[in-house]
């Protein structure tokens, strides 16, 4: 049994106390509904450094395009007000790859075009243009897909796990299950370039309306399936000392 | 004899008028990718409103460059061409 609470260090704050003492009496005893029980009994949640070996051997990541940041400083539009975002995940960026070297090659593309004789009979001003269109498109699709990858995350907090898949320009859909629906967690790595960078396919199931959480690609997989495994047995351990929220 | 109106047309078109027509079809295709850069502004608006993040202001700001680029390229295909 892990010792969660030391008397006198982890003080609730009032807010928090009267919180306890409205919304869950069942099983308090009176000293509880004073607000002394609360130091006895663990009724603060605790930090994610305290459950988490995972949280412990990472530092918090400040770059804005990783794809495994650790409390990055994100908010997301369902946030709830005292909900902390522990990790942010996006697909590893390897799997950029594909589109990073078709927009290369669209860059250099009118460098060796321009040499074909067809293009000797276009007048200059229609050259011109075009130049400037193929850039113009080159741009747009570089945006698109990078906006495509940045956006797409996959976010664990300490209470729910958020699937934010945004499928075209105008088509978002935001899935998110509460920690303790989870049933299953597994992953996968699969392939040469997936063990050498060590990026894998996580699969969640849950107890929730959305019965399949699918984190593709993401990086160190091992990581936030030890992780999430950590969030599922605080929540357990939460509701036996009646801490939850 | 009627002639039929295609044959017509193309007695009559010269290399002036067929320059006319690639144009149009130049404006009219860089006139889509404005309307493209248009939605792409609402796009960046509900990503960054969905994940609020450090890259969010610079994004926006692209997303606005983008069109002003776009705008001013269909106004200098429309005077160039």
């Amino acid at each position: 049994m892990p010792d969660i609470y030391v008397a006198g260090k982890h003080k609730p704050s009032a807010s928090v106390r009267l919180s306890r003492t409205t919304e869950d009496k069942k099983g308090m005893d009176k000293n509880m509904e004073k607000g002394e029980g609360l130091e006895k009994k663990g009724g603060k949640r605790r930090e994610a450094v305290e459950y988490s070996e995972v949280m412990r051997d990472a530092r918090q990541t400040t770059n804005p395009l990783a794809a495994f940041a650790v409390q990055p400083a994100v908010t997301f539009e369902t946030q709830q007000k005292e909900e902390q975002v522990l990790l942010l995940l996006r697909r590893h960026f390897l799997t950029n790859f594909k589109w990073l070297a078709a927009w290369v090659l669209m860059l250099i593309g009118p460098i060796f075009l321009a040499r074909l004789p067809f293009f000797e009979v276009v007048p200059v001003r229609f050259a011109f243009i075009t130049t400037i269109a193929w850039y113009l498109l080159a741009v747009g699709y570089f945006l698109e897909q990078f906006l495509s990858w940045y956006f797409n995350v996959y976010i664990v907090t300490d209470e729910r796990i958020i699937d934010v898949d945004f499928y075209s320009l105008i088509y978002k859909e935001i899935a998110s299950t509460k920690i303790d629906q989870i049933q299953d967690v597994t992953y996968q790595v699969g392939g040469a370039i997936r063990n050498l960078f060590n990026f894998g396919t996580l699969s969640i199931q849950t107890a929730g309306e959305k019965r399949e959480f699918e984190f593709e690609d993401v990086p160190q997989p091992q990581k936030v399936t030890q992780f999430i495994n950590e969030l599922i047995m605080e929540e357990e351990q939460e509701k036996l000392e009646g801490r939850v929220r | 004899m009627n002639e039929v109106p295609i044959v017509r047309f193309l007695e009559g078109l010269n290399i002036g008028t067929f320059w006319m027509v690639i144009k149009f079809i130049y404006l009219l295709g860089i006139g889509t990718y404005l309307l493209f850069s248009l939605v792409m502004i609402r796009q960046v608006t509900e990503m960054t409103k969905t994940l609020n993040g450090s890259l969010n202001l610079p994004l926006k700001a692209i997303a606005w460059i983008h069109l002003a680029v776009a705008i001013g390229a269909w106004l200098l295909a429309l005077m160039v061409l």
